[in-house]
């Protein structure tokens, strides 16, 4: 549609919003309401502006025209238009300089300014303050209003890690409409209306795993996170624009650091991954980061202790310890959140080292690359017949959020010159949601499933025999419709449905129909399905047999773009085993499996245990060597997320003394060995890097790059040991809170309760644990310290437990037996 | 210790024998802050005020800073009085040099002391890196009196009656006051 | 050159040494100070209440040109509040030397609680004694950091060698 914005003409696409024309003009009007990738409702009344549009004459359909210039006659409408939310009309003409808007402006700042209080001084939103911007641009500069203004509740702790402040709330309403529109959970709205309307919850707290994102939406100061509360002005704030390792989605980040302290994490903008949302592990988890604990200088244990040395030093003793060991006895291995440059490193370490044990931890018994069909963050958000396997809220967060943009409908809006569109008009409240689209199988009630049209709970560890069953079924349907009677065929082919996989045959049938019929289905799996390598190869063939793409969720931010650069053992029985009895050194990175008694043991007959760690733990009580490692805020890098896109990651400012990441150890080792390591740098290792994907790392534009889909790696796949205890088995869950940095995160503790043991009521009464009693209990062999959490989402005979780095999501065995209570502990279940 | 010693060695030494301490080493001492010649090394407007401080209205001569002496040689003190760009530096450190034993260093003003308002590539960031400072004078500039008080401060310190924050005396003569 | 014209000049010379001379005495006497002078900063606290006027809102920090302000804000204590309002500064740190003495901190300051006072006596030693803190600049601290060594050691109080004048901002400063 051709449009006039002020003197500029433009074509905009129909449906286009005013706002939407003039920005693209390169014009602007000020708004408080409208928010990217949110519903525009037009009520700030900032962005009024004089529009006008030529009319048809009714009686001929012809433009009226003007006699004087011959044009079509320009209707002025009668009163200043809410931009947001009007459509561009064919000829429309948009004036945003004239006087009438100037006043219309004026006004609206004058008046959302009469109730605002005085507080930008003590405010932490000063100096990013939208409504100090606009009332800077566009208002007077001057008050007129001399009366008591209105007085609510300053302060106020919505949740642990928000601050509301009721008196600087400028009622722009997108907080209450982002709970409903993106992660779909209502937990915030307006109370009570006019001059004493307020925000405010049901109940106590926020319970939304993204309730955080209200406090980057809002354009006050009245949302505020709790984590930086007057730790420094906006403009103090050093900032740092880099990718969360904090799950496989691959997240943009800003982070705010301020004398060497993180003080504060917000969403960056990426418009293929994470829009502007992150979750609330990832905005409130950073606290642990600046913790006085941190492991600064390298050490080196003398006379039983540790002592602080110099990293020449410590090499020395490295290099000296690893001498008197033979090459294929030692063991490498780095979390699997380790950049690919720290992937690299490792890799050439252990070439050095002559070793096949390499491995990064954990890994699941399958791959996790897809193969062939990847799906896309955006193919997921525009899929119309999504089947999840697994928990993707707290997996992969982002993933979450992406199918609930699925169930919207609304296909992600096309970039305009100025970015994504501010007013999208294709966008609602409190949109009718196609439920239909999603099936969710979780072995127990998860968040997501209240959103899914259909669900199915199989039990623990059934994902293979339910997705073998849906295989077969598939199948035979397609059999049966080349066969002489295809209703009689397929009739056939549900006879032999087993209920005991979770689902009717009924069900299947009509999950199988809505695969079909979906043009772009998606199937989405993560650690319970990679788990079993049985279970990965039936959904990788449901996959191709219903033609659709597939999206795996790995157990950690950079699995997948570590086994595709192969930090992988040469061999499968090289695959990491800290309690293996063949490896007589090991160097772990970020690792810490001597938390398991067995695994201890075994490390204190090692000849050389060489720890990078970031803070001390379990291993490093029995290194030899503790090498000060940094967190994933400080490293500078590279990781594929888990749709196989590139993403950087780079360094904010913080004081680590003289910890580095993975590729400083293996430089400081060369240092030690004489010899220059492939790895022993960032630039190294991206030249490494640039051969084998072919791809500048150095150059990677801050959203990315999809990488071409690569084959999934064919060795080093190990099962888990499939064993199960007498007394049962612990299904390890997946944790979008990482629970090994919650004792020290304050606030993210505070918010989300201790790590919890979920069972069904009926468990908790036949064993006598009560709701919110604290216990040690071993599972897999690691002592896990657990608050008691009875769900009635949680099947009887199942018992729920949060991953950590060193626990993988999966069975693991439960030893109810050796169930400890702590005695009078109690904690507060979230 | 014999007369001649004060003649033979040098003050250094004469203040690691302990003879600072002695009557005749307080005598040297307090002549010394009594006559204390600035260099002339006015580099920009502290220079003004230290001009000022030389006027009617606040005598610097009753310190003893007679004259500002014009050839290094024959100063004792010098005075830096201004932005020290790092082109000036090496010019700055050569007259320092000339100076002969025991020479001071007052820098004057907040560029001086830490390069002031002008965190940029052209201005040394504290002189103290060309050369040993011994007293530091906040202002921009500094008030004629303020000066006078830091030659005081230098004359204190040249009797040894000074002291740092953990009652540690500080010497007469310094080296690199940067810690 | 006339004898004559020699003769006035050194006339003119020679009168000066039966005139009053115009030279200020200090250290023994004070130096006027005029009210609006900028000297070192006083940190001011209400009067009625006591409370620190500061709230910690980094204004001055912002607007130095020298980038000598530090501040680190925190959450007053309900019980136990140290400023009148949520926040107050915790830190708050002036390198001496780097300051230029404008007074930009003092305009930009909502609160009216930086304010620059007649001190000028601040000459140190070491570079480290520069940075003042919030114990050093609070009103009711007399003398710069030396001044106030100085005179614990010799066990008695500082002795400012300046006459202030009056300034109404000065509020609570005693000198």
């Amino acid at each position: 549609m051709k449009i006039h914005v002020n003197d500029v003409p433009l074509d905009v696409a129909p449906g286009t919003s005013v706002i939407d024309a003039v920005f693209a003009a390169g014009y602007d009007v000020p708004y408080f309401c409208s928010q990217e990738y949110m519903s525009p409702i037009g009520a700030c009344r900032m962005c009024l502006a004089r529009v006008g549009a030529p009319r048809k004459d009714r009686a001929t359909g012809e433009w009226i025209l003007d006699e004087a210039t011959g044009d079509a006659k320009i209707f002025w409408f009668p009163n200043p238009m809410a931009t947001c939310t009007t459509q561009v009309m064919e000829g429309m003409v948009v004036d945003t300089l004239s006087k009438e808007v100037k006043r219309a402006q004026n006004g609206m700042v004058e008046f959302t300014l009469v109730n605002h209080p005085l507080d930008c001084p003590t405010c932490d939103k000063g100096g990013a303050c939208e409504l100090q911007d606009r009332a800077y641009e566009y208002g007077t500069g001057e008050s007129r209003f001399v009366f008591d203004k209105r007085h609510q509740e300053k302060h106020h702790a919505l949740s642990e890690a928000i601050t509301l402040d009721r008196e600087r709330c400028i009622h722009c309403k997108r907080c209450v409409r982002y709970f409903e529109e993106v992660p779909g959970d209502e937990v915030l709205d307006f109370i009570e209306r006019g001059g004493h309307t307020y925000i405010g919850t049901l109940e106590d707290g926020l319970p939304s795993p993204f309730s955080g994102n209200i406090t980057d939406i809002c354009p006050v100061g009245a949302l505020l996170d709790s984590t930086s509360r007057f730790r420094g002005r906006n403009w103090e704030y050093h900032h740092t624009d880099t990718t969360s390792l904090d799950d496989p989605s691959g997240a943009a980040l800003r982070i705010d650091a301020r004398t060497g302290r993180i003080e504060r994490i917000k969403a960056g903008l990426n418009d293929e991954v994470n829009k502007t949302w992150i979750d609330d592990g990832t905005r409130f988890g950073h606290e642990y980061a600046d913790h006085a604990d941190r492991i600064t200088l390298p050490m080196v244990r003398k006379d039983g202790r540790l002592e602080p040395v110099a990293w020449s030093e410590a090499m020395r003793v490295v290099r000296d310890k690893l001498g008197g060991v033979d090459g294929t006895k030692v063991g490498v291995a780095i979390r699997a959140d380790a950049t690919l440059e720290e992937g690299v490193a490792a890799q050439a370490l252990a070439a050095h080292l002559g070793t096949g044990r390499l491995d990064h931890a954990p890994r699941p018994a399958a791959s996790v690359l897809p193969g062939g069909a990847p799906a896309t963050l955006r193919d997921v958000a525009t899929s119309d017949g999504l089947l999840v396997l697994g928990d993707p809220t707290h997996e992969a967060a982002i993933v979450d959020l992406r199918i609930k943009d699925a169930l919207k409908g609304v296909p992600p809006a096309d970039l305009l010159p100025h970015g994504v569109p501010i007013a999208d008009l294709r966008l609602t409240e409190r949109m009718p949601r196609k439920t239909e689209i999603l099936t969710v199988v979780a072995p127990y009630r998860t968040d997501l499933m209240k959103h899914a049209g259909r669900t199915v709970t199989p039990p623990a560890g059934g994902e293979g025999a339910l997705l073998r069953a849906l295989l077969a079924l598939a199948h035979a349907r397609t059999e049966a419709q080349g066969a002489s009677d295809p209703g009689k065929a397929a009739d056939a082919a549900l006879a032999g449905w087993d209920d005991a996989v979770g689902m009717s045959a009924a069900d299947a049938a009509a999950l199988l129909d809505a695969l079909a019929a979906a043009e772009a289905p998606v199937l989405i799996w993560g650690g319970f399905v990679s788990a079993d390598p049985d279970a990965d190869a039936a959904a990788r063939a449901l996959a191709t047999a219903v033609g659709a793409k597939t999206l795996i969720l790995g157990p950690m931010a950079n699995a997948a773009g570590l086994e595709r650069i192969g930090v992988l053992p040469s061999h499968e029985r090289y695959a990491y085993d800290p309690a293996s009895s063949e490896v007589r050194a090991w160097i772990l990175g970020d690792l810490d499996p001597a938390q398991d008694p067995t695994v201890a043991k075994r490390f204190a007959d090692l000849d050389a245990l060489i720890v990078h760690a970031a803070f001390e733990n379990a291993t490093t009580a029995l290194a030899d060597v503790v090498l000060p490692a940094v967190t994933g805020y400080e490293k500078e890098g590279s990781t594929l997320n888990a749709e196989g896109r590139l993403l950087p990651v780079r360094a904010a400012p913080v004081e680590a003394g003289a910890a580095t990441d993975f590729t400083g150890v293996v430089k400081a080792y060369g240092e030690a060995a004489g010899e220059r390591l492939e790895g022993r740098s960032v630039r190294s290792a991206r030249r490494v890097l640039k051969k084998r994907l072919d791809v500048d790392l150095a150059e990677l534009p801050d959203d990315g790059r999809l990488l071409p889909p690569a084959p999934a790696a064919a060795r080093g796949a190990r099962a888990l040991p499939a064993r199960r205890a007498a007394t049962g088995s612990a299904l390890v869950v997946p944790s979008l809170v990482r629970i090994e940095h919650l004792d020290r995160n304050p606030t993210l503790l505070r918010e989300h309760g201790g790590p919890t043991l979920r069972m069904h009521p009926s468990d908790a009464h036949a064993h006598g644990l009560t709701r919110g009693e604290v216990v040690t209990v071993p599972v897999g062999g690691i002592p896990r310290r657990l608050v008691v959490a009875p769900d009635d989402g949680v099947p009887e005979g199942t018992w729920l437990v949060p991953t950590l780095p060193d626990q993988p999501v999966g069975l693991h065995p439960l030893d109810l037996d050796a169930l400890r209570r702590e005695r009078g502990e109690t904690a507060e279940v979230a | 210790m014999a007369v001649s010693d004060l003649f033979e060695k040098d003050f250094t030494e004469l203040e690691r024998d302990g003879i600072l301490f002695s009557t005749l080493g307080k005598l040297v001492a307090w002549g010394r802050s009594n006559s204390i010649y600035p260099v002339t090394f006015g580099l920009a407007c502290c220079a003004l005020e230290m001009m000022q401080s030389t006027n009617a209205r606040n005598d610097m001569a009753r310190m003893g800073s007679e004259v500002f002496r014009a050839s290094p040689r024959q100063a004792d003190v010098m005075i830096v009085a201004g932005r020290l760009s790092k082109k000036m530096a090496p010019v700055m450190r050569r007259v320092y040099e000339q100076m002969p034993e025991p020479k001071w260093v007052i820098s004057m003003g907040a560029c001086a002391s830490s390069g002031g308002m002008f965190n940029n590539y052209a201005i040394v960031q504290n002189v103290d890196s060309v050369v040993p400072v011994d007293v530091f004078v906040p202002g921009c500039p500094p008030r004629p009196e303020a000066l006078v008080y830091a030659v005081m401060q230098l004359q204190k310190k040249v009797r040894g009656e000074t002291f740092d924050e953990n009652g540690v005396e500080l010497p007469m003569v310094e080296g690199w006051t940067r810690s | 050159m006339s004898v004559l014209g020699i003769a006035k000049g050194m006339g003119v010379t020679l009168s000066h040494l039966f005139k009053k001379p115009v030279t200020v005495q200090y250290p023994e006497e004070k130096v006027d100070v005029q009210a609006r002078f900028r000297g070192r900063h006083h940190l001011l606290r209400h009067p009625d209440t006591g409370l620190e006027k500061c709230i910690g809102c980094s204004l001055c920090a912002a607007a130095c040109p020298a980038y000598a302000i530090y501040v680190e804000a925190a959450e007053n204590d309900p019980d136990d509040p140290t400023s009148a309002g949520e926040r107050y500064a915790s830190i708050y740190e002036i390198n001496m030397l780097r300051c230029i003495f404008c007074g930009f901190c003092e305009e930009a300051c909502p609160t009216g609680a930086i304010v620059l006072g007649h001190e000028f006596e601040l000459a140190d030693f070491r570079y480290e004694n520069f940075v003042y803190g919030k114990d050093d600049m609070l009103v009711g601290v007399k003398g710069s950091k030396w001044q106030r060594r100085e005179a614990e050691r010799a066990g008695r109080d500082v002795e400012l060698g300046l006459a202030p004048s009056h300034r109404p901002e000065l509020e609570g400063v005693d000198y």
